[in-house]
This record gives C-alpha cells, structure tokens and sequence, in this order.
C-alpha cells in the first residue's frame, strides 16, 4: 500500500500552502468573511425576536417545513417504481430511460420552474401543488440513483425466501426490501429534503402569497423590501436547521449500513406480467420526464393559438411592442450568461485544480481545506449571495456593484466539483507507473506529463464543463448581485415570466428552452470524459 | 402427500423439464440426483410456488396448489447459498416465518422465542440468537438456513443442494445431522443433489432425472 502512495515527485511538500492559497484566499474572502458578517448582523441585539415576530414569517416557516417533508416523501414514493424497474431489469432503452430521469437534476431549476410554468393550467400557477409537482419531477433522480444500485445488489432469492416462508409480497417489501434499502433511502431522503427545503428556482416561479419558502423570502426581504436584517435572520435560522438535519443524517447513516456483496441481480423480463410492468414503467417514466420539456419548448413556438417564431425572433429586442420596455434584453442576457460561465470556468478549473494537488499533497491539512470548499455548496446560494451582499458594501471593498463579483460567486459554488472530480483520479495515479515512464527514458517532467497530467485531462474537462453548467443555471447568488444590463439567462427568465401578456411568456420558455440546450450539450459532452476517468481509475 | 404431475417448464422456448413427474408420501424423504443443469433446482422452485409451469400440476395433500402463490402453500425451501436476511440477526431470521404466520402479539412474542429456541438446539447452535449473520461460517449458515425453513412447520421441506460447497468432514457431519433432524421431526422433503452419497445418506429412496 506505501509504496502505491501517490507520491507528486516533482513537487516538494513545501509547494501545498501555496498551491492552495489562491482556493484558502478565496474562500475566506468571499465566504468566511461574508458568512462572519451576516452571522454578527443577527446577534446584535432585537433583530432576532424582530424578524421572529413580523408578521407572515410563521407562515413561510411552516410552508418551508411541510412542503420540504411532502416533497421528500412523494419524491421517495414516486421514485420507487422507475428505480425497481431500471435495477431488476435489463432492457432496451434502459440507459435512455436512466439517462431521461437524470436529466431535470442536472438542468438549472429556473428551467424546471419554466417548464412547470408552461405544463401546469393556470389556475395551479403559484399553488403548493406547483412546488410539489415540481419537486418531485426535479428530484427524482435522487432518488433513482441512490436507491436503483442497492437494489441491484439484493439477490433474488432472499425475497423468494421470504416467500416461502409465508410473506406475502406486501410483507416482503416491508420485512425485506426497505429494511435492505434503508441505507440508500435515508440518504435520498436527506438530499431531497435538503434541496427541498432550501429550494429557490423551483419555488420562486411556481409559488406564491403563502406559498413560499425561507430562502424566497430571504431574498425578497433583502432586494425588494430593504429588510436586510430580517433577511441575515432567516437565513441564519435555515442555516442552523440545515446544520442539524446534516448531523442527523451523517449519524444515522453510520448505523444504517448492512453488508451486502458487490453483485448485481439483474435479469432480462420473463413472462408476460413481467414484460407488461417493465414496458409500463419505462414508458410512464419517460413521458413524465419529457413531457414538461417538450411542453415548454412547443409554447415558445405557439401565440394565440397558432405556431409562429415571433418570440424567437424578438428575442433580440428589449420592447416587446414600440415604446413598451421589456427591462431586460433576452438575447444579451444569452451572452452575459455565457461570459460568465466561460469566466467562472476558467476560474474555479484553475483554483480548483490548484487546490486538488495541494489537497492530494499534504494529506491531514488537506483534509481542512477539502472540507471548506465544500461549505458554499452545503450552504444555500441565497445565503452566499446575501453575505457578500452586505459584507462588500463600504470602501475600501465596496464591490456590490462590480460585474466580477458574478464570476465569482459562480466560481465559488463551482470549485467543490472541480476537487471532487481531481481528487480521485490524483490519488488513484499509482507512483509505480511514473517509475515505468522514467524507466523507459522519460525525463521527470515528461514522466510528470505523460503520467499525471495524462491521467486527470479526461476529469478536468468534465468538471470544467461541470463548473460551467453551474454558472450558467445558477439563480440563487445571482438575485443579489445582478445588476441592470448584465442579466443572466436565469435573471432573465424569471423577469420575463412576471411579466404579463403572452409574449414575454413565450420570450421567456424561448429562452429557457436555449439554456437548457446549452445545459444539455455541455453535459453530454461532459458525461463521456467523466465516465471514461472513472473507468482509467479502476483500470489503475 | 406432494405430487408433480407431467411438469413441464420452458425457458426461451428450450424446455428445462420435460414431463416431469415426482411422488413423496408423508414423512418420506426422497433425494433427486442429476448432473448439473437438469433442471434439479427449476422442479423445487415450481413446486415452491416461485415459478408457474408452462404445463403440469402440482398436488399437496390432494388438492391441486398449481396456482397458488408461494407465501401460502407452506412449502419451505432451503437454498443452496442459504439467502439468509442480512439486516436481521439469527433469532429474527429462524422467526421469520413465523412472524408471518401470527400477529405481533406479547404472547406470541414468547412463544417464537421459545420455537426458535427449540430449533437453534435442534440444528446444535444453540445460544446463538443474538449473532449477526455476516458472522457465521459456512456450516453454521447452512445450519441457521435449516432452522429458518423448518421454523413454520412446512408440510414439504425442499432442499436445493444443501451440503454443496462444504469440505469433506464438515459435509459428512452435517449430512448426518440432516438425516437425524428430518427423521426427528417427521418433515416429508424433497433434496436435490448431484452427489449420489450424499442422496444415500439422507434419503429414504433416490430418484434420477435425466436430461
């Protein structure tokens, strides 16, 4: 085992602190600090029992709470059918159906809320049904990939067991199957309910009075009522349950884990019953995933009732009829967007992959560093956004108004999935073969390059593309830091879709219909490299 | 007692048994010896309940079980990698069945402790309800597996290949062990094996299937 350590020849260990200075300063900088800031904003004295006591606040409370758990629960059932299916069975068209429920987790959640938007009657709009719908359609690929390869993993047998010994098939689901899951649905149920309960995009869209979560509220009382002090308690109150539900979680999962060998149990369907419930499923699961996409991008095509591109093609225009202001520019809001990504790519990729070598170099403190990157995703956008909002407001740092603090802040959210993606394939680098290059007459800088470097390329292009679909979709943050002229495409629809009238509306599924285009291409394109490091890991 | 009658069971249009038919009378334990791949474990799952004939019936007792689904035939079936539930402990396996059987109550609650008791130092492990199955040897899961399955009071024990898979001296002694316990408890059964000493150890008579 020593000696497979992987060991960065070229770089001595006195190189860790300064290859991970530009992620630590980051950090600090633009999380620490305006986390410190929001943290002392809620102890001074009378803003807590304040905030506590306005009215309304009980209420977005209470909808967080219940509609985070309903969520969590229909998400659990709903996923259950699709993961049994896609875990027993192999069929034609498997991969595509895994694929399709992928799909809405990876696209940003302004484009769900859209598609929900352009599905739902109207009389749904800004309805708890909306966000529950939602919800469930946006997280169930959580649940799916969790739960689908334990499943896979439990012999068929040990439930035909069961059945011999008198469990009906309800009583084997209950007695065998879910104590055997359990590890995989408590994680899924502590994703979800943490995605849920933090949901921004989703609820900004489809809720509503009454209808609306922490993190909604944090944001409307911060841009649009000027109660920055009521805004730092509520989501210093969200920050403190989502810290519990973390350790919670963390705690049960150790006690929940049962061994089970690495086998998979998966088998072509046999008889007709079977080939009914798998054709079924498959079949039910992809419609529900397309048929909200489909429905978006068909009413950005459709106006009084007739196919037109009048929304395509006005795109370009900030008045939707002369001298009637849209306030924003859908098409510049495209460019922005993807100047932003293209920044906050290069900028979490090379920060990332700085971190990532200092992290796999000094081993215990990297563990330090590994563990604060990874606090702004585990944090809520909206709170980073908030923080920096009202920590860089004076000179010398007054940036609240500076464009790069976008970047930035997308940057920030995207580096952890830079790390996560290095780390692996950096660790996995078996010092052996850079001997074997150097036996074979490679100099150290071109064992280095032909090894090492050769060796992570192929996850360094997936998570830069990963960086990039982040700041593209990313919403959260954004909301406090945009600026009028520089809208994003996520700023830019939600604009859009508060708008009355039928033609923002379809400007605005136009739009989300090019952003999940581009979502889309980036990840298929991103999916191939990832897939093939994981393969190069184990091959090592 | 237990009657295959002209069993037939095809898969992908290849039959797996053909005809096949099988009397046991009660208390009789009967071995069916055959190479590997005759379809040996295919005739215990039909009879089981775990898989439906393509043509054929199976009788218990005289009525015709073909259709009736597993969990209440009261056939139980040893497997031949013993597919013991990992998330419970030995005591609630060997129970298993028999939480199946009766509601949860506190009485109830004794008296399957007491069953699982009895059948723990039946198969000679007793004291061991509190052990974690991923703990057990080899020979102790085949040993918890038998429990398990004679727990409910089956009116047919099936056992697919129960020694295979167990060194010499271990598969002599459990081989015999078997026999005393099938003997003492008067369980009509059905094994399968593809060993013709061990059928002659255990069994009462052996049958042939061939391909």
């Amino acid at each position: 085992m020593a000696a497979d350590r992987p060991r960065l020849n070229l770089l001595p260990g006195w190189a860790a602190p300064l290859l991970a200075a530009p992620a630590a300063v980051g950090l600090a900088l633009f999380f620490l600090w305006p986390v410190g800031t929001l943290l002392a904003r809620v102890l001074e004295p009378g803003s807590l029992t304040r905030t506590l006591r306005a009215a309304g606040i009980g209420e977005v409370l209470w909808f967080t709470l219940w509609q985070a758990v309903v969520s969590t629960l229909l998400t659990l059932v709903a996923g259950l059918a699709p993961a049994y299916v896609l875990a027993r069975y192999r069929f034609p068209g498997r991969r595509m159906v895994l694929a399709l429920v992928t799909v809405p987790f990876m696209l940003p959640t302004v484009v769900v809320g859209a598609a929900f938007l352009s599905l739902l009657p109207s009389s749904w709009h800004h309805t708890a049904q909306a966000v529950l719908v939602a919800h469930v359609y946006f997280n169930i690929a959580v649940v799916v990939r969790l739960v689908s390869p334990l499943w896979a993993a439990i012999p068929f047998d040990i439930t035909a067991a069961a059945r011999t010994l008198g469990a009906s098939p309800s009583r084997v689901l209950r007695h065998v199957l879910l104590p055997l899951l359990r590890p995989a649905l408590w994680s899924a149920a502590t994703v979800v309910f943490l995605f849920t309960f933090t949901s921004y995009g989703v609820v900004r869209l489809l809720g509503g009075v009454g209808t609306t979560t922490i993190e909604v509220e944090v944001a409307r009382r911060a841009t649009q009522l000027g109660d920055v002090d009521g805004a730092a308690v509520l989501s210093v109150l969200q920050l403190a349950v989502l810290s519990v539900v973390v350790l919670v979680a963390s705690s049960r999962q150790r006690r929940a884990a049962v061994a089970l060998a690495g086998a998979e149990f998966t088998r072509r369907p046999r008889g007709r019953r079977q080939r009914v419930v798998v054709a079924g499923v498959a079949a039910v699961t992809t419609a529900v995933m397309a048929v909200p996409l489909m429905t978006m991008v068909v009413r950005s095509l459709r106006l009084d009732g007739r196919w037109t591109l009048v929304a395509w093609r006005t795109l370009g225009r900030s008045e939707f009829r002369p001298g009637v202001s849209l306030g924003v520019d859908p098409l510049a809001s495209l460019f922005v967007s993807l100047r932003f990504a293209v920044l906050a790519m290069l900028l979490s990729a090379t920060v990332g992959t700085l971190a990532a070598l200092a992290i796999a170099l000094a081993r215990r403190h990297g563990r330090l560093l590994d563990v604060g990157l990874m606090l702004p995703l585990a944090t809520s956008a909206v709170t980073v956004g908030l923080g920096v909002l009202i920590t860089f407001d004076t000179p010398p740092v007054d940036w609240r108004a500076e464009w790069w603090l976008i970047p930035v802040g997308h940057a920030l959210v995207a580096t952890p999935f830079v790390v996560r993606a290095l780390l692996p394939a950096l660790r996995s680098i078996p010092s052996a073969r850079r001997d074997a290059a150097a036996t074979l007459g490679a100099a150290p800088w071109r064992a280095w390059w032909e090894v090492d470097v050769r060796s992570i390329a192929r996850p360094f292009v997936g998570a830069a593309g990963l960086a990039a679909a982040v700041s593209l979709g990313e919403f959260g943050a954004t909301t406090f830091l945009t600026r009028a002229g520089r809208e994003t495409l996520p700023i830019a629809i939600a604009r859009l879709l508060a708008r009355a009238g039928e033609v923002p509306r379809a400007q605005a599924f136009a739009l989300a219909t090019m952003l999940m285009a581009v979502t889309a291409l980036i990840v298929a394109v991103v999916e191939r490299p990832l897939a093939g490091g994981v393969g190069d890991a184990r091959g090592a | 007692m237990l009657a295959a009658r002209e069993v037939t069971v095809r898969f992908d249009g290849r039959a797996v048994l053909d005809r096949v038919s099988l009397a046991v009378a009660a208390g009789e334990v009967v071995a069916v010896l055959g190479p590997s791949g005759v379809g040996k474990s295919t005739l215990l799952r039909v009879i089981a309940g775990l898989l439906a004939p393509d043509e054929g019936t199976v009788w218990l007792d005289g009525v015709d079980v073909t259709h009736m689904p597993a969990h209440r035939r009261g056939v139980g079936l040893v497997f031949q990698d013993e597919q013991l539930f990992p998330h419970l402990d030995v005591a609630a396996n060997i129970g298993f069945g028999l939480r199946m059987q009766g509601g949860g109550g506190r009485a109830r609650r004794g008296e399957r402790a007491a069953r699982v008791g009895e059948l723990l130092a039946l198969v000679g492990l007793a004291g061991f309800e509190r052990r974690q199955v991923a703990s057990l040897s080899g020979g102790e899961a085949k040993r918890v597996a038998l429990a398990r399955s004679l727990a409910p009071r089956p009116r047919v024990l099936l056992l697919d290949e129960p020694l295979t898979g167990l060194d010499a001296e271990l598969h002599q002694r459990l081989a015999g062990d078997l026999a005393t316990v099938l003997r003492g408890t008067g369980t009509t059964a059905v094994l399968v094996t593809h060993d013709a000493d061990e059928a002659a150890a255990i069994a009462d008579r052996t049958v042939l299937l061939a391909s």
